[in-house]
C-alpha cells in the first residue's frame, strides 16, 4: 500500500509516497503527478526512509539518573518536566526558560509549542534553527514585504529570462531548484553563479564569478553602481537617488576587482546581463546568510531584485534557499523570538490584539536567539527544552555549546535518537518521524502540503503535537488532544497568510501555495505586499568578516552542503544508503596550495582554527581558489561547525559560521 | 501445453473469475490512487481495478524485489548463531503487469537465477502467476519496440491479455494460466482469425505512434567499441544529480546492498537487502578506501556499459533496457540521462 506524504529533508518539498507493508515503510518513491517534483526524488528523498525503522529509534522517554537515561513512563517524564520547569520558573522567572524548537517539525506543531511556550511557560525566550540558516532573510523580507518568505515561486525559475545564483550549491542542497536551474540552462537562459567554489553544474552556466569568501557585499554592490552608472535600472523604481547617495558611488568594478579578485569587466557583463535579460530571479542561500554583515548582503540582494523591476513580476524576484523541510512553516507559524504567528512582529499591539482570543497570555518583548540562549545559560536561562535539533553538532563552536549546555539546570531533549545533544539531557522524550504523524510541511515558496501518517508511531513515541499538548496539561493549561486538523484551523483564524484554504485543497498534489487568493498568474508578491512597494536601503556599511587569514591561521576556511548529507546529519547517517557515501570527511585544497605545502590528495591533514581540529582527508582541486580551504557540513568524524566561529551579526542574531580562519597540520 | 495457445474470453466473465479467485488468493491489480495515478496493490474486488493506465511510475519488480526486505533474523544462543528465515510467499496473482515489465523479470530471472540461485526472490517468482496486459496505447515516453520489451509478447506470462474491446485475447503461455482459467472457471472460446487479425492492427497502430527515439545498435557499436570519447562521459557525469533514480525505477537493474541492523549488545539482529545504485559512490568503494568509480562521470559511464555494451548484451541475452521510458520521468537531470537521450548522445559521436 502506498501512502501520499511530503518529503522531509530539504526545503523543495517534493512529492513522496511509501510503500508500507506489515507496519513497515519498504520504500521511498516519487509523486509523478506533483506539480514541482512531476516523478522525481532526490538522493535523500530515496533513500530517506530507511531512518524510520533505525534499531537505534527511541521507543520510550528516558530519565537522567546520575549519570545515566533510564526508561520510564511518559506520566513520570512529564511530571518531572512540569515540576522543575515549574520551580525554576518559581525561583528565577518565566524568563529563565527557553526553548528551540525543530524546523523539522509540522507546522501544526511548530504554532502549538510556540503557543505552549509563550502563554502557558510564559518565557519569550523561543526560537529556531531558522535562525543559524536564514534569520537576515526574515529580517529584510518581512520589513519589505510584511512577508518573511520568498517572493517568487519554484516554477517562476521557468519563466525567468535570467538567474542568479549566490552563495548556494542548488544541485546539493534543494536538488529540485537545481534541476529547475539545470533545465533553465540547457533552454540556453543565462544563469549567473557567484560562489567562492566551482561546482559541478557551473560549467553549464553562462557566468561563473569565484570572489574571494567574505567578499560578496562588495560584488553585489558593484553590480548595483554598474547598473545605477548606466542607467539599466526599472525606470519605475524610487528611491535611486538615496541608494546613490550613501556610499554606492565607491563600488566601482574597479575597486571591487582588487577587493573581490573578479575582473571588473566581468562585473559589468554580468550586470548588464542580469538587468538586460528580462525578468529575472535571484537565488541565495547560506553562503550569503551566515557572513558578517548578512543582513546587508540581503539587503543588498533586495536592492538588486528592486532596481532591475523584479519585484512583483511573473518570473522574478528574489528565494532564499531555507535549508529545512518546514522552515517556511516554522516561520509562519512565528517560532522565532522576534515574530509571532502570521508573519507579525512579537512587539506590535497589532499581534496582542490577533492572539488575545486564543492565547491567555503574551510575552510583551522579544527573547533570546538561540546564541543568546546558549550565553546566558547557567546564568539567566535554566531550563532548556530542546527539541529535534543537535546543536552539540550544529551549532557554531560547538563545543561552547556542549558546555553551555552543560551549564543548565534542567534540559529536556525530544529527539527520535540519542544525539550527542540527548546525552547530555535530564529528560529525554522521544518523538517519532515523519512517517507516523499526520500534518503540514511548507516548503520554501509557501506551498502548503499534507504529510500522512503511513504507520502507527513506533514503540512509545509520539507525535512533537502531542507530546506538546500532552506537557501543556501537564502544566494544567487546557490543551485537547492533539488533532492537526483543527490546529490548522486555530491558525487560519489568526493567521490571514494561511486564509481561505480547506484542509481537502491540501491533499491535492502540490497542496496550496499561500496565500490561497492569489490569483493565477498575478503574482503571489504582489498580493502579498499589495500596495507596498518595498524600498532601496542602501546597505555598503559593514565591517570584514571577524576572522581574516593571519600568519598563523593563513587560510580562509569556507563551508557548504554535500549532495548526500543533511544538516546535522541526526536522520541522514542513519540511513544506510547515505550514510555509506560520506565514507570519509574530505576537505578541499587548490591544486597550487597543495603543490606549494607539498600535500596530496588524499593525504590525512588536520584542518585547525582557534577553535579546535578536525581529522580530514585533503582534496586537491581547481575548484577552489588559492587561500582557500572547503569544508562540506557535516560528517560523523566530527562536526565542521564546531570550527566555526560564533560571533553573532545584532542586526539578526545570525552567526557568523560560514568563514573563518583555518591551518593544515599533517595527520 | 502449448505456448501458443490463445483463447478469447468475454471482459465481464474474466474480471468475474478473477473475483472469485480474489477470495482465496491475494490479487495484485492496478487501482486509481486518490491523484489519479495508477498502482499496483491488492485488491479486494474486481470493481477496484482501473484499466485506465499505461503503467505504474514504480518499476513491478518490487514485487519480487522490494526495495527492503529481510534477509533472516539472527540471534546469538550461548555463543551459537541461530538464523531464523523469514516466511515464505504465499501464493498470488500479478494482474495488469505490463509487457515491458514483464520483460525486466525475465532480465531478474537470468541475474538471480545465475551461479547463485536468490531463493527469496525465485520463491516469489514461483509463487506469483503472472497475467499481463499488452499495450494498446503507449505513453509518449515509451519506446519498447526498440528494446523488445513490448507492446506484446511472446513468452514470460502465464496469461497474456489483449483488450479487444469487449473481450479479451489471452494468450496462454503456462500451464499455470490455464489452471488459472479451468480453477476459476473462466469461460472461454477458441479464439479466431479475425480476433488474432484485430492484435495485429492494434500492434501497428501502436508501434506506429511509438517515437523510436532509441536506436540503440550505433550506441551499442560505440560503446562496445570504446569510441566514445571522454568528453561527452564528462559532461554526462557534471549533469548527473547522482539521485539514483535510474535504477531504481528500472525494470533491469537488481543491484542490492546488505546490511545488518542489530538491537545494542544483545547479539539480535536483522540482515536486510536493500536496493543500491551503480550512480552511488558507495557502491564500488572497496574496504581500503579505494574507489575505482569515485566520480559521477565514471559511474555514468558504468551504468551505459552495463546497459548497452556487447559483453553484456551476450552475457544477458538482452540489452538492459526494456524501453519503459521510467528513466526520463524520474531523471533530475532533465531528458540528459535517460536511455534514449544517452543513447542519441553516443550515436552522434562519431
Amino acid at each position: 500500500m502506498k501512502i501520499q506524504t511530503t518529503c522531509p529533508f530539504c526545503g523543495c518539498g517534493c512529492g513522496m509516497l511509501l510503500e508500507v507493508e506489515a507496519r513497515q515503510v519498504i520504500s521511498a518513491s516519487p509523486q509523478r503527478s506533483h506539480p514541482l517534483s512531476r516523478g522525481t526524488l532526490c538522493t535523500k528523498g530515496w533513500n530517506g526512509h530507511q531512518i524510520i525503522h533505525h534499531p537505534q529509534r527511541l521507543t520510550q522517554p528516558l530519565i537522567r539518573d546520575r549519570k545515566t537515561l533510564k526508561p520510564a513512563t511518559w506520566r513520570q517524564a512529564l511530571t518531572l518536566i512540569s515540576k522543575r520547569f515549574a520551580e525554576l520558573r518559581n525561583q528565577h522567572g518565566a524568563e529563565s526558560l527557553g526553548i528551540i524548537g525543530s524546523v523539522k517539525m509540522t507546522t501544526e506543531e511548530a504554532y502549538l509549542l510556540n503557543r505552549f511556550a509563550r502563554s502557558v511557560l510564559g518565557t519569550p525566550h523561543i526560537d529556531t534553527l531558522v535562525r543559524y540558516d536564514h534569520a537576515p532573510s526574515v529580517r529584510v523580507l518581512q520589513e519589505q514585504t510584511g512577508y518573511a518568505t520568498a517572493t517568487a515561486g519554484i516554477l517562476d525559475i521557468e519563466k525567468a529570462s535570467v538567474l542568479l545564483i549566490i552563495g548556494a550549491n542548488p544541485k546539493a542542497q534543494t536538488a529540485r531548484i537545481g534541476s529547475y536551474i539545470f533545465q533553465a540552462a540547457k533552454r540556453g537562459v543565462p544563469v549567473i553563479q557567484i560562489d567562492p567554489r566551482q561546482q559541478e553544474h557551473s560549467a553549464f552556466y553562462a557566468h561563473f564569478l569565484q570572489p574571494r569568501p567574505g567578499t560578496d557585499l562588495t560584488l553585489i554592490n558593484a553590480m548595483l553602481q554598474v547598473i545605477l552608472a548606466n542607467g539599466w535600472q526599472d525606470a519605475g523604481v524610487l528611491g535611486v537617488s538615496h541608494l546613490r547617495d550613501d556610499g554606492l558611488q565607491r563600488f566601482t568594478p574597479e575597486y571591487a576587482e582588487t577587493v573581490c579578485g573578479v575582473p571588473a569587466d566581468k562585473i559589468i557583463q554580468v550586470a548588464e546581463v542580469f538587468a538586460k535579460s528580462g525578468p529575472g530571479i535571484i537565488l541565495y542561500g547560506t553562503g550569503i546568510t551566515q557572513q558578517a554583515n548578512a543582513t546587508a548582503h540581503v539587503q543588498a540582494l533586495w536592492n538588486l531584485a528592486l532596481l532591475t523591476g523584479n519585484i512583483n513580476r511573473e518570473g522574478a524576484g528574489l528565494i532564499p534557499l531555507l535549508n529545512a523541510n518546514n522552515s517556511q512553516g516554522i516561520i509562519d507559524a512565528g517560532l522565532m523570538t522576534e515574530l509571532a504567528p502570521g508573519h507579525r512582529l512579537i512587539q506590535s499591539n497589532e499581534t496582542r490584539h490577533a492572539l488575545k482570543k486564543q492565547w491567555s497570555a503574551l510575552p510583551e518583548k522579544r527573547g533570546y536567539t538561540i546564541q543568546e540562549m546558549l550565553r546566558h545559560a547557567g546564568g539567566k536561562l535554566r531550563g532548556l527544552y530542546l527539541v529535534g535539533e543537535n546543536l552539540a553538532w550544529a551549532a557554531p563552536d560547538a563545543q561552547a555549546a556542549v558546555k553551555a549546555l552543560q551549564r543548565l539546570d534542567f534540559l529536556v531533549v525530544q529527539d527520535l535518537f540519542l544525539t550527542e545533544t540527548a546525552e547530555l539531557a535530564d529528560v529525554l522524550l522521544p518523538a517519532c518521524s515523519f512517517a507516523e504523524k499526520e500534518g503540514t510541511f511548507t516548503n520554501l515558496e509557501g506551498r502548503i502540503q499534507r504529510v500522512h501518517r503511513a504507520i502507527p508511531p513506533l514503540g512509545e513515541s509520539l507525535p512533537d503535537g502531542e507530546i506538546f499538548c500532552r506537557l501543556a496539561r501537564a502544566f494544567g493549561a487546557p490543551f485537547p488532544a492533539y488533532d492537526p486538523k483543527l490546529i490548522f484551523q486555530e491558525m487560519q483564524s489568526i493567521m490571514p497568510c494561511y486564509e481561505k484554504i480547506t484542509y481537502a485543497q491540501l491533499d491535492h498534489p502540490g497542496g496550496v501555495v499561500w496565500p490561497a487568493h492569489a490569483a493565477a498568474g498575478d503574482g503571489r508578491c504582489r498580493t502579498l505586499m499589495g500596495e507596498r512597494r518595498g524600498a532601496l536601503v542602501p546597505a555598503t556599511a559593514g565591517a570584514p568578516f571577524a576572522e581574516p587569514p593571519d600568519e598563523e591561521y593563513p587560510f580562509t576556511l569556507f563551508t557548504g552542503r554535500p549532495v548526500f548529507h543533511r544538516r546535522s546529519g541526526t536522520l541522514v547517517s542513519r540511513s544506510f544508503t547515505l550514510d555509506k557515501e560520506d565514507a570519509v570527511q574530505t576537505v578541499e585544497i587548490s591544486t597550487d596550495d597543495a603543490k606549494t605545502l607539498k600535500l596530496r590528495s588524499g593525504w590525512p591533514v588536520w584542518v585547525v582554527t582557534r577553535r579546535g581540529k578536525l581529522r580530514c582527508t585533503l582534496s586537491a582541486t581547481r575548484a577552489v581558489a588559492p587561500g582557500t580551504l572547503f569544508l562540506p557540513i557535516h560528517h560523523k568524524s566530527g562536526p565542521t561547525q564546531a570550527l566555526m566561529p560564533a560571533t553573532m551579526e545584532n542586526e539578526s542574531g545570525i552567526p557568523e559560521m560560514k568563514l573563518c580562519a583555518a591551518k593544515l597540520e599533517t595527520a | 501445453m502449448q505456448a501458443s495457445a490463445k483463447v478469447t474470453v468475454a471482459k465481464h466473465d474474466f474480471l468475474e473469475g478473477l473475483g472469485r479467485c480474489m477470495k482465496e488468493t491475494t490479487v495484485i491489480a492496478p487501482v486509481k490512487m486518490k491523484d489519479g495515478e495508477v498502482t499496483f496493490e491488492p485488491v479486494r474486488t474486481a470493481k477496484q481495478i482501473t484499466f485506465d493506465y499505461v503503467n505504474d511510475h514504480d518499476p513491478l519488480k518490487r514485487f519480487f524485489m522490494p526495495a527492503r526486505e529481510e534477509l533472516f533474523s539472527f540471534q546469538n544462543a550461548r555463543g551459537k548463531a541461530l538464523l531464523k528465515s523469514p516466511p515464505l510467499p504465499k501464493p498470488r496473482v500479478l494482474f495488469g503487469i505490463r509487457s515491458c515489465d514483464l520483460q525486466g523479470l525475465a532480465h531478474l530471472d537470468h541475474f538471480f537465477q545465475g551461479a547463485f540461485e536468490d531463493q527469496l526472490y525465485l520463491q516469489r517468482r514461483k509463487s506469483t502467476l503472472i497475467i499481463s496486459l499488452a499495450c494498446n496505447e503507449p505513453l509518449d515516453t515509451c519506446f519498447c519496440i526498440c528494446c523488445n520489451g513490448g507492446p506484446f509478447l511472446e513468452s514470460g506470462f502465464d496469461l497474456q491479455l489483449t483488450d479487444l474491446g469487449e473481450s479479451f485475447l489471452v494468450d496462454i503461455g503456462s500451464r499455470a494460466g490455464r489452471k488459472f482459467l479451468d480453477d476459476w472457471k473462466v469461460p472461454c472460446q477458441t479464439a479466431k482469425r479475425k480476433d488474432e487479425q484485430l492484435r495485429q492492427a492494434l500492434m501497428h497502430k501502436c508501434d506506429e505512434k511509438m517515437i523510436p527515439t532509441a536506436y540503440l545498435a550505433k550506441a551499442c557499436i560505440q560503446i562496445t567499441n570504446n569510441r566514445v570519447r571522454e568528453e561527452v562521459w564528462d559532461e554526462m557525469g557534471a549533469e548527473c544529480f547522482s539521485c539514483g533514480g535510474c535504477t531504481h525505477v528500472c525494470p533491469c537493474c537488481s543491484c542490492f546492498d546488505v546490511f545488518d541492523c542489530t538491537e545494542g549488545e544483545t547479539g539480535q539482529g536483522t540482515r536486510y537487502r536493500c536496493w543500491d545504485s551503480c550512480q552511488y559512490s558507495g557502491f564500488t568503494r572497496e574496504a581500503s578506501g579505494h574507489n575505482p568509480r569515485a566520480k559521477a562521470k565514471e559511474r555514468v559511464k558504468r551504468r551505459f556499459y552495463h546497459k548497452l555494451s556487447y559483453a553484456y548484451i551476450q552475457q544477458d541475452g538482452h540489452p538492459g533496457c526494456v524501453g519503459c521510458g521510467r528513466c526520463i520521468t524520474v531523471c533530475e537531470a532533465f531528458q540528459q540521462l535517460d536511455v534514449p537521450a544517452v543513447v542519441k548522445r553516443l550515436r552522434r559521436d562519431g
